[in-house]
């Protein structure tokens, strides 16, 4: 089935991992920067080491995102390419089906996204430990030891952050492969990129009128169905998607139809590439 | 290999392999190439070596033994038939390309007999 | 003899333009057809709706009895007119996607192929000269026992000695229970190696027989009949 994953990885590794060296290298000069700057940092107890990480978060989301997204330009880049460049000849030659090729393309990215975030995260966590001494690793772990139903909670956030992240991905290869078939040029064929968005803003949109209207909750850290009032009673917004909030609570129907929404757009995006694309 | 003149591959082929075998290149009895490693050093389609042997075994101056390949044959009126036919082929376009010239047909033998004798 | 392509009133637009109108071929196993034609006559359109890079507009293509699709892909062996090969690959890496993709591929034939070609399986093919990378992706074409070779200006754009390797290499792998379809406007160095002809110009078949048959027809060679048409 996914055979032609092997050639999309290696077809992508060179620039992944040097966009993974890149934020590596990138985190490593931010922390050599804060232990300067929080010299005084050593004796100061508690206080000190939340401003730290404060800072140090925001400083490592910035260098976090900004490799994804270098990284997730490339990866869409070489999906547009297979419709656009030569290498299509041959990638469309192959007998694989729309879905195989599709499938391919997404799980490879989803894997280098996964890739990405967790070295960056684990990194930095590591290097911070050994910059600094404290024991980051020890205290997050008897944290997540006092959640209820962490398991859960950390299996839920992985797989909802996966589905987001295949819905982006989907609307992308979708919104891409709609332009290719309607126009041929290339240049105007860049329009995907407002396309994505409205259908990005649409997505939103509906979830949230899904999530609004059936009131319907899976709360993780207690494996329970929960309705409107519970949720008033955690504080949180009512009016969320499939999307995970902090607190462990996802909503049922807008994850129905976040599944939905993926088995469609992948369905609809694997006929276009087999029956409508035109390699020109 | 280019073939020239208007006449079908195959037809051309069967000429060159009618001058191999009068000038002796191929032997009598002798293996002919196979299809394959001639169509090879000819340059020229498969099917297309297979029609000329065919061609050649229509006028019995080959003959194929099953599995074995493509012979010339070993029968010496053929292949005497096949020198004389060839000889009175050349002569003719020769004749015709003497009358072009002006000389008739009666004039052809002085003129030969003319050369033999200078060269000599 | 079986036909292993049959195409039925294939019609081919580009936005207003007709590149192909109601193009009528079948071809048989064991033979060799040669599409000729001038440069834009729509002879790589053709090649690209057998091969489904292209979809039709009107008309039909069966290739072993199916529409263009994964299954005629697995029994077609495919010479595109220009390299298509990933740049980051090497000769090695061809062979493996090669030998993952396709049941017919033959490994050993492929060793004898490259070493015929001259290529090391360590070349990387961004470094490749173009009479090199033509020759890769034929030794890779040739390389599998296909049902249909589809092989598009295999010799168009590489120098005199090449072009001579490529065609001792596609006469050397005739088979007999396969077709062969090439496209090319060098008939003179080409001609020889076919047993069916179409001509194609304008996107409509001009003429199409016998090699053979044209040549005692007409009297005179297919690359003199191709001059007369489109000279």
């Amino acid at each position: 089935m996914f055979k032609y994953a092997k050639y999309e990885l290696r077809g992508t590794m060179k620039f992944m991992i040097g966009a993974l060296i890149l934020a590596l290298g990138a985190s490593t000069g931010i922390q050599l920067f804060l232990i300067r700057t929080a010299g005084g940092l050593g004796g100061s107890g508690m206080t000190g080491i939340v401003e730290y990480a404060a800072t140090l978060m925001l400083a490592l989301v910035f260098v976090v995102l900004g490799s994804i997204v270098g990284g997730m330009v490339y990866l869409i880049s070489s999906y547009r390419r297979e419709l656009y460049e030569d290498r299509g000849y041959l990638t469309f030659s192959l007998p694989l089906s729309g879905g195989q090729l599709l499938g391919s393309k997404l799980i490879v990215a989803l894997f280098w996204g996964t890739v990405m975030g967790i070295s960056i995260i684990l990194y930095n966590l590591i290097l911070a430990q050994i910059l600094f001494g404290h024991n980051l690793l020890g205290e997050m772990w008897k944290i997540t030891g006092q959640i209820d139903n962490f398991g859960f909670l950390f299996t839920g956030s992985i797989i909802t952050s996966l589905m987001e992240s295949a819905v982006t991905l989907l609307l992308v290869y979708f919104a891409i492969t709609v332009s290719r078939v309607s126009i041929k040029s290339r240049k105007i064929g860049s329009l995907w990129f407002i396309l994505f968005i409205v259908l990005t803003s649409l997505v939103t949109y509906i979830q949230e009128l899904i999530a609004n209207h059936l009131p319907m909750y899976l709360d993780l850290s207690r494996m329970a169905i929960i309705g409107q009032k519970e949720v008033y009673i955690m504080g949180l917004d009512s009016q969320f998607g499939g999307t995970l909030s902090i607190r462990g609570v996802v909503s049922i129907p807008g994850l129905v139809f976040q599944i939905l929404l993926i088995a469609g757009a992948f369905i609809a995006t694997s006929y276009m590439l087999e029956k409508k694309i035109d390699i020109v | 290999m280019n073939f020239d003149s208007g006449l079908p591959i195959y037809m051309q082929i069967v000429d060159i392999i009618k001058t191999r075998i009068v000038t002796g290149i191929l032997k009598n009895g002798e293996k002919l190439p196979s299809v394959r490693d001639l169509a090879t050093e000819l340059k020229v389609n498969p099917n297309t070596i297979q029609r000329s042997y065919g061609e050649l075994e229509r006028e019995k101056i080959v003959f194929t033994q099953r599995g074995m390949g493509t012979f010339v044959t070993e029968e010496k009126s053929i292949l005497d038939g096949l020198k004389d036919t060839m000889a009175r082929e050349k002569v003719t376009s020769f004749m015709e390309d003497m009358e072009r010239l002006g000389y008739s047909r009666a004039d052809i033998p002085g003129i030969i007999e003319k050369i033999i004798v200078e060269g000599k | 003899m079986e036909n292993i392509v049959e195409i039925r009133g294939l019609t081919k637009r580009y936005d207003r333009k007709e590149a192909l109108r109601s193009i009528e071929l079948s071809i048989e196993k064991g033979k060799v057809v040669g599409i000729l034609g001038p440069n834009g006559s729509g002879k790589t359109t053709l090649i690209k709706l057998l091969m489904g890079l292209l979809h039709p507009n009107k008309g039909e293509i069966k290739i072993d009895g199916e529409s263009p699709g994964i299954h005629t892909k697995s029994v077609i062996s495919y010479l595109p007119d220009r390299n298509s090969l990933y740049s980051w690959m090497t000769v090695k890496d061809a062979l493996q996607m090669y030998q993952d993709f396709y049941q017919d591929f033959d490994g050993k034939k492929a060793e004898d192929l490259l070493q015929f070609m001259k290529l090391e399986r360590t070349m990387r093919v961004s470094d490749m000269s173009k009479g090199m990378k033509e020759k890769l992706n034929l030794a890779l074409v040739l390389s599998r026992r296909a049902k249909v070779y589809i092989l598009d200006e295999p010799i168009a754009g590489v120098d005199p000695v090449a072009r001579d390797q490529i065609l001792d290499a596609i006469i050397d792998n005739y088979k007999e229970d396969s077709a062969m379809i090439i496209t090319t406007h060098l008939v003179r160095d080409m001609e020889n190696i076919f047993d069916q002809v179409v001509f194609l110009g304008d996107g409509e078949i001009i003429l199409s027989g016998e090699a053979e048959s044209l040549r005692e027809e007409k009297n005179m060679q297919i690359d003199d009949l191709y001059k007369e048409i489109f000279g």
